[in-house]
């Protein structure tokens, strides 16, 4: 009984719309979140009557007849738009407006890749995420630093000791990515380099189409509610709808084997 | 009584069946993009089958295919904003071309995306075609316009998409991955007339209100069917003890 198993492909499907749609609504207000949108696709075909076939009768068919059966996870992908921009009015606070991401050391050595601009300076007076994890290129503020200051184009300056003009800390760069919706998420705000997005190309902020750099705002989750709940209530509805069918599959199931 | 009746039911209930596998299917793609619902009433055949003075040839017909009715249903489903740069649905006519290994296949679903190659590419991984070929979209950010133009962050051209269009939509067969096969009748929409909706993507046609009526209507000709074989049984278990007293 094919019917069975089909509906239970499109409880599956359904099953992880949720699982998506419960990840998303969670990090609804995660800094550089980008929500994640799964994708179906049909699964091969059974063709019972090409379209164009004669029937016995010699009467040419103007439809095919062919049955399906059911769907799988195509993929999930993630989207890229732009969160809002929130302020937070904090010196160390950078949103990307635009294309590209920071570039961030993980603990183990490798280079990650985050929209969540939410920097700090640690003991060494490197500047660093949240996680205390290097942000590269490296960019030192002196302990006596104050007025630090992030231009569009990602450079960091700030009035050093008693000096009453700024000193130049460094400049950021940004990474993108011929395909960003393949990036691999680590968890902890972070992306990773996969062979679906292909490798980082390296830039200045607001140049060759690399988005700038605001201080004192942070990028927000780029999930939107709303759409959120009215996608979990067709998921659930089209749950419900694909559970029928096996009920009824069932129930047609045994009124035959009653016979 | 005779034999017919009783394949005339189980002719009946087997059309059920396989009608119940197209409601599973289409149900099942209620949240697939581009997806077209597939769409047959027997009725007719079943009546055509029981008014047939050969009936016993006719039923070697397959009666679940309705010569008069739609097979797959070719309505647009509806065009849901997703914001994503590479997203485009068609608004009207037409379908999105790729390059598969099998050859050249058709699909409404239009949320792409870029391979690390930079080829612009469908959701299950295959070459989008162009008016010239295959896309190449290349690194960083690109979005497509309301012609099908690629269209790079820096103002660049980068290619546009193809919409191949079909006398007869019906005249297509569906070969899985949101892909349609074609007989080689498609003919190419001219440059510049294209009705694309940029960020967005065409979602499921199915209605699954109406797949459920479906499924109510078919459940209860089933049952049907199943009454009228344990009539003929019952029928022809008299007929055969009267016979033997």
């Amino acid at each position: 009984m094919r019917a069975l198993f089909t509906a239970a492909t499109g409880m599956e499907a359904q099953q992880t719309r949720i699982d998506t749609i419960a990840n998303n609504l969670a990090n609804v207000s995660t800094s550089g979140y980008k929500k994640q949108v799964p994708q179906f696709e049909d699964l091969f075909y059974e063709t019972l009557a090409a379209p164009g076939a004669t029937d016995a009768t010699g009467q040419a068919l103007p439809t095919g007849a062919q049955i399906g059966h059911g769907v799988r996870l195509g993929s999930v992908g993630r989207v890229h738009t732009q969160g809002d921009r929130i302020t937070t009015g904090r010196e160390l606070d950078l949103a990307v407006e635009g294309d590209g991401y920071f570039q961030i050391q993980t603990p183990g050595g490798e280079t990650a890749y985050t929209r969540d601009g939410a920097f700090q300076v640690d003991q060494d007076g490197n500047l660093v995420t949240r996680l205390g994890s290097l942000v590269i290129p490296t960019i030192n503020v002196p302990t006596d630093a104050s007025n630090i200051t992030v231009l569009e184009d990602g450079t960091v300056s700030a009035l050093v000791g008693d000096a009453t003009s700024p000193t130049t800390l460094g400049q950021l760069q940004l990474a993108r990515f011929t395909n960003a919706p393949g990036l691999r998420g680590l968890g902890s705000n972070l992306f990773a380099v996969s062979e679906a997005s292909g490798n980082a190309e390296l830039g200045i902020p607001n140049q060759n189409g690399f988005g700038g750099v605001s201080q004192g705002f942070l990028e927000s989750s780029n999930v939107d509610m709303a759409e959120e709940l009215v996608r979990m209530i067709l998921a659930q509805r089209a749950f419900e709808v694909n559970s029928r069918v096996i009920q009824a599959s069932d129930e047609m199931l045994q009124r035959a084997s009653n016979l | 009584m005779t034999t017919t009746s009783l394949y005339v039911s189980s002719a009946g209930a087997d059309a059920r069946l396989k009608q119940l596998e197209m409601v599973a299917n289409n149900l099942a793609n209620a949240d697939t993009d581009g997806f077209r619902a597939d769409a047959a009433s027997f009725g007719r055949a079943l009546t055509a089958n029981l008014e047939s003075a050969d009936a016993e040839r006719s039923l070697g017909l397959h009666v679940f295919v309705n010569t008069q009715g739609p097979g797959v249903r070719h309505v647009s489903g509806p065009v849901t904003r997703t914001g994503g740069d590479l997203d485009v649905a068609i608004d009207g006519p037409g379908f999105f071309s790729v390059q598969t290994p099998a050859g050249v296949r058709y699909t409404r679903a239009g949320g792409f995306q870029v391979d690390p190659a930079g080829q612009l590419i469908s959701t299950a991984g295959h070459p989008v075609l162009g008016d010239g070929g295959p896309i190449n979209v290349g690194p960083g950010a690109a979005r497509i316009d309301a012609d099908g133009q690629i269209v790079s962050a820096t103002g660049g051209v980068l290619g546009r998409v193809a919409v191949d269009l079909f006398e007869d939509p019906s005249q297509l067969s569906k070969a899985g991955e949101n892909l349609f096969e074609a007989p080689p009748l498609a003919r190419r929409q001219p440059a510049g007339v294209r009705n694309l909706v940029p960020g967005s993507v065409e979602t499921s046609n199915v209605k699954p209100m109406q797949e459920l009526a479906h499924l109510v209507v078919l459940q209860r000709a089933f049952d049907a069917s199943m009454e009228a074989l344990q009539a003929d049984d019952a029928a022809s278990n008299r007929l055969i003890q009267e016979m033997n007293r």
